[in-house]
């Protein structure tokens, strides 16, 4: 996964436009896991897929990367875990939508493709 | 919204060690709420997220409350063969639980659309 990161592709095949990936991140910024989700989530994008990124656990920390916020700047929609954020007391985020569970559950149900990355 | 897509949560975790464990069965029980079928795994030490004395685990509150909240909703886990300890007190709640095979969790993951492993 961690070289998919380098230059992701989701295949030559994948006709992705207006189609919906979702991604969950549940390990801290520094794991080789939001590398992964923020190439695969721009590569989403370069073919015109709508991109959901759920942060949560661990994953809570880097709602303010740059890296993720980049993906954001080009579309991608960014949630955070509220939950999470309290249990670390962590401020919540402008930059984020922040939210519980039911979230997840209606992006693990209205995506075409959903990866969790832990 | 897309047709609801069953969801493996496989959890290897162990909860005496690491936080994660209870995390993905708080995640496991969100999806759940959000009326999406779950089939929740427990793979070697996560078995221990049904000890009775949660005070040796770590978020040991959390994972009384989780799983007593699965078991209200009548989710049951399946346990890897094997796994659970000989101790009489494991699963002292009465958790509905049975057993599952290699082969079984390998049905099972044939079957998933989309699979949360911690």
């Amino acid at each position: 996964m961690t070289l998919l990161s380098l230059g992701a592709t989701l295949g030559p095949v994948m006709e992705l436009t207006k189609r919906k990936l979702g991604l969950m991140v549940s390990t801290a910024p520094e794991h080789p896991n939001l590398d992964t989700a923020v190439g695969l989530g721009r590569a989403a994008l370069d073919r015109g897929a709508e991109v959901y990124l759920y942060l949560i656990d661990d994953g809570v920390a880097g709602v303010e990367d740059p890296r993720v916020q980049a993906l954001a700047d080009r579309g991608a929609k960014l949630f955070v875990c509220a939950y999470g954020c309290q249990k670390r007391r962590q401020p919540l985020s402008d930059k984020a939508t922040n939210c519980g569970l039911v979230v997840l559950a209606d992006i693990v149900n209205a995506t075409d493709r959903f990866l969790a990355l832990n | 919204m897309a047709e609801r897509q069953s969801v493996l949560v496989l959890i290897s975790e162990d909860p005496r060690a690491s936080h994660r464990a209870n995390e993905a069965m708080r995640i496991a029980l969100g999806i759940v709420a959000g009326e999406t079928p779950v089939d929740i795994v427990l793979a070697g030490p996560a078995v221990h997220l049904l000890d009775e004395n949660t005070d040796d685990l770590v978020d040991g509150d959390d994972i009384a409350k989780f799983r007593a909240a699965l078991k209200k909703l009548a989710v049951p886990f399946q346990v890897e063969e094997g796994a659970p300890p000989a101790d009489p007190s494991w699963n002292a709640d009465g958790h509905p639980v049975a057993t599952i095979t290699p082969d079984g969790i390998a049905r099972l993951v044939a079957k998933a659309k989309r699979f949360l492993v911690f």
